[in-house]
């Protein structure tokens, strides 16, 4: 008794007991996925606040480094909303103008990640053999490695400064995005159609290009967005520290951590740059949760 | 041996279930007689299986919206409270899946699961565990599997094992949705035989639920025939597979040549 | 079984070799002379020359790491460049209390995410839900060194409720003092009966266990949610359901079993992760551990020190996932077979 062969696959229960299909339409997505149209709400406004910066603050010089001696800790009023700071500038503007520089921050970061660890796990996933094995240990190494601890060492024998913040942070974060992309890649290579084209001799080249980097995309891009929030704390926890950006630049943590001397009493100096580094992370962290939701259900991802 | 109708074990009527806007089963009538093994077939998206999940009483909780009657032995199920479903579900009518290893919990001992289930029905320790080795027996499968894990069970032995389950829980109904798609032939043919035993030492009633026409064929004594959440033909198996009236039928049965020689 | 375990030790022996021989590279790339730490600020040049033989620094790279690893099998970790002891000595006595705080917070960790994640997966798409999600995004945000001056703004500064820094009461030492068995404040507490310092211990440690938390809790939440749901649209869910079980139990009982082998993968990554983030939460609470060791040792150059924690926590980290491993096999029956 053999299968009918003009029937379908049986795939019916799963198509019968589906949901009305994916709503395609923007306000469908944005009414099942509320918080990701929040993310991306906020993400935008902090785009905006960034770019637009010497519009929106009232004294764009205090964020460069003019001092005003005779208006220092003064509480929020309607001439400084958020105060002012030790030497007198203006914290509104000072956080206003920090919106510039944390998202640059990540930027650069999972820029030089993704640079580094896709190639690496690409290779890793699709050649396997010793060469997986090679790149795998070598991967756990700098996963096992603690993070902070080497940003402490490289900013304490180096300069501290935004870039070498950069460079301490990518050095870490990396390891991430190889293991991710070497679990696909492996999952892709190990398909039949793959199997046969390799057999048939296609270049590896041309089936890294068409067939196993396409596949590796979508995680590569949920996972970037949900590291933003991630990168800006640790940079921030790095320029708190004072290994990060330097006076008179108004990082965020920096302002935090210039703060925490007043906390008791000028309480303004440590809530507001606090507030915008957690705001700016929730933003990012609530973009990158709903992308994933609609990009990846099947969760392939790593949570971190 | 046709079932005797004299009273429907399970009977349907008007019932329609939706998905939101769409509406995926519009049935006036269908009847599941005591002790009687009836087919349901039709091709993939015809609304079998959530037929089957309302039977339960599970239709809502798949996200589907159930309007009509579904009555068990006369007891009214849409809109039942759930506490009164969840006796039914397991002791009165269950339910076997298509992929039958992944049916059960892969985290749990074979055992275990017998165990939990029978004792939430009220089952007391000692005699789940008898039930549980005479519904092996019945199924002529070795108790020693109770101690495996699912991933060690090959597909026809979790298979009787989700019969066996039915049988532990004294069930009259079973409900089984495409049990032998994903099986060997030879398999097949052994769980078709269990079937056959279970309704006639039993006298438990089935509903098969299959794409297979030839398999319906050989298991059924009556066929209902859905299309797009229609029965567009209902009736003794060997006049509706070997005498079609509907034209969709016709073209169901045309694409299996070899029922007209077996009918 | 056994071969489990036997592999994954040697995969973990193998990452440690390689934490330690990066370590290496990195140190020598550093700029700064250790032999001339050693010596001291006022050595002559020959005394720095003597220094560095004795530490062994004019030997090959290679050398240098094979003695140290050697070292390390026998238990001798180097001396401390700034203290001046044994840097097992010092790691056993800072590291302790580290953990203690790090065990404390993942437990709040997790007593938080787990309910908050199995509310959200049950009542997906409604307000729990949201709000369940929203509370592990803000957890997963929050800048942990502004979250520790915030709450002891709020606590200490504002309501007075809570101590706003240190292990426990300082006066303590004075009128009961606190006999160390395991280094680890709370634990000797108990252990030797100590009812005042026990209870002065828990007041300090509620704020700096919450801020260390904080993230993990976010995590886990998702984590849950995520794995529950993943769960709940499957085959053996289904048959659950059909059997007649409450939903109740099938997001309690079944669905939840299926979310602790991701879950404790977590843990291990979080025990890593917050075991360095205490630097953070100690500087800031005043509380010494191996946080503040490795700022001091940083901060000091003191390579065998870092070497030393850098070592440490990689051991950690290494047994932890290794622990994890074990542990997701013996949860998942299926694991065993491959």
């Amino acid at each position: 008794m053999s299968r009918v062969p003009s029937y379908p696959d049986v795939e019916s229960r799963e198509e019968v007991l589906a949901p009305p299909g994916r709503l395609r339409s923007v306000p469908g997505v944005i009414r099942r996925n509320p918080l990701l149209a929040v993310g991306a709400a906020m993400c935008l406004a902090i785009f905006l606040v960034a770019v637009l910066a010497p519009l929106i603050a009232t004294y764009p010089e205090d964020a460069g480094s003019a001092v005003h001696p005779l208006q220092t800790l003064e509480p929020p009023s309607a001439q400084h909303y958020f105060g002012t700071d030790q030497v007198g500038r203006d914290v509104f503007s000072r956080v206003v103008y920090g919106a510039r520089i944390s998202p640059v921050i990540a930027v650069l970061v999972l820029a030089i990640s993704v640079l580094i660890g896709v190639p690496l796990g690409i290779a890793a996933g699709y050649f396997g053999g010793w060469i997986d094995e090679v790149i795998s240990r070598v991967t756990d190494v700098f996963l096992a490695f603690p993070a902070l601890l080497l940003a402490l060492a490289f900013a304490a024998v180096m300069q501290p400064s935004i870039t070498n913040t950069v460079i301490a942070i990518s050095v870490t974060w990396w390891p991430w995005y190889t293991r991710i992309v070497r679990g696909q890649a492996a999952s892709v290579t190990g398909r039949p159609f793959v199997e046969s084209a390799k057999a048939t001799g296609v270049p590896h080249r041309r089936i890294l290009l068409r067939h196993v980097l396409p596949n590796s995309i979508t995680p590569i891009i949920v996972q970037v967005s949900l590291d933003v929030g991630g990168v800006i704390l640790t940079a921030s926890a790095l320029s708190f520290l004072g290994l990060g950006a330097q006076d008179p630049t108004p990082d965020w943590g920096l302002m935090v951590s210039q703060g925490q001397a007043f906390f008791t009493t000028q309480w303004w100096l440590v809530t507001f740059p606090g507030a915008a580094i957690f705001l700016t992370a929730v933003a990012f962290n609530l973009l990158g949760d709903g992308l994933r939701d609609v990009l990846d259900p099947r969760r392939v991802l790593t949570t971190r | 041996m046709t079932g005797t109708t004299t009273g429907a074990k399970l009977s349907l009527h008007d019932l329609r279930i939706a998905f939101g806007p769409r509406r995926v089963v519009d049935l006036d009538h269908l009847e599941l007689g005591s002790g009687q093994i009836l087919g349901l077939a039709g091709e993939s998206g015809s609304g079998k299986s959530i037929t089957a999940l309302a039977m339960l009483g599970l239709a809502s909780t798949f996200g589907a919206k159930v309007e009509g009657s579904v009555r068990l032995d006369g007891e009214e199920l849409v809109g039942a409270p759930e506490s009164r479903l969840r006796e039914l579900r397991g002791s009165r009518v269950s339910m076997i899946f298509q992929s039958p290893v992944s049916s059960l919990d892969p985290l749990l001992e074979v055992g275990e699961l017998f165990e939990r289930t029978l004792r939430l029905h009220g089952v007391r320790k000692r005699e789940a565990s008898e039930r549980a080795s005479d519904a092996f027996r019945e199924v002529l499968l070795s108790t020693d599997l109770l101690r495996r894990y699912p991933h060690e069970l090959s597909g026809g032995q979790a298979q009787r094992i989700a019969i066996a389950m039915s049988l532990a829980l004294r069930s009259e109904v079973l409900l089984a949705d495409e049990p032998t798609s994903a099986l060997d032939v030879t398999v097949q043919a052994e769980i078709l035989d269990l079937l056959r035993r279970v309704r006639e030492e039993r006298g438990m009633s089935v509903l098969f639920i299959s794409h297979d026409l030839a398999v319906i064929a050989e298991l059924c004594d009556r066929v209902a025939v859905m299309q797009l959440g229609r029965i567009v033909e209902e009736g003794p198996t060997a006049r509706v597979l070997g005498e079609p009236e509907d034209d969709y039928t016709k073209r169901l049965v045309a694409a299996v040549p070899k029922i007209g020689a077996q009918v | 079984m056994t071969r489990f375990v036997v592999r994954r030790l040697a995969l973990a022996a193998l990452v440690v070799l390689g934490v330690v021989v990066l370590t290496f590279v990195i140190a020598r790339v550093v700029p700064g002379d250790p032999a001339a730490t050693w010596a001291g600020p006022r050595a002559r040049p020959e005394q720095i020359e003597k220094a560095r033989e004795e530490l062994g620094l004019d030997r090959p790279l290679p050398a240098q790491i094979a003695e140290y690893v050697g070292g390390v099998a026998t238990g001798d970790w180097g001396v401390s460049l700034r203290t001046r002891r044994p840097v097992l000595d010092d790691i056993g006595r800072r590291a302790p209390a580290s953990i203690e705080l790090v065990t404390i917070a993942t437990l709040l960790a997790l007593v938080v995410g787990i309910p908050l994640g199995l509310v959200a997966a049950r009542w997906k798409g409604r307000v729990p839900d949201v709000g369940s999600r929203l509370i592990a995004v803000v957890g997963v945000s929050m800048p942990s060194f502004w979250l520790a001056i915030v709450l002891q703004l709020v606590f200490f500064q504002w309501l007075h409720l809570l101590p706003v820094a240190g292990t426990y009461d300082p006066n303590l030492d004075y009128t009961s003092p606190l006999r160390s068995i395991t280094n680890m404040p709370i634990v000797d507490a108990l252990l030797t009966g100590n009812w005042a310092v026990f209870g002065s211990a828990l007041t300090h440690v509620i704020l700096p266990a919450i801020v260390i938390a904080a993230y993990p809790a976010g995590v886990i939440t998702r984590m849950v949610r995520a794995s529950v749901l993943d769960t709940i649209g499957e085959d053996h869910v289904r048959m659950v359901r059909a059997l007649g079980f409450p939903e109740r139990s099938v997001f309690g009982r079944f669905a939840l079993r299926h979310a602790w082998s991701p879950v404790v993968a977590l843990l291990a990554l979080v025990f890593a992760y917050a075991l360095v983030n205490t630097f953070l939460v100690e500087a800031i609470f005043n509380r010494p551990g191996l946080g503040s060791y490795a700022a001091d040792a940083i901060g000091a150059l003191d390579t065998p020190a870092i070497l030393g924690v850098t070592l440490f926590v990689a051991i950690v980290y290494v047994i932890g996932n290794m622990l994890v491993d074990i542990v997701q096999a013996t949860i998942d029956p299926r694991i065993r077979v491959s």
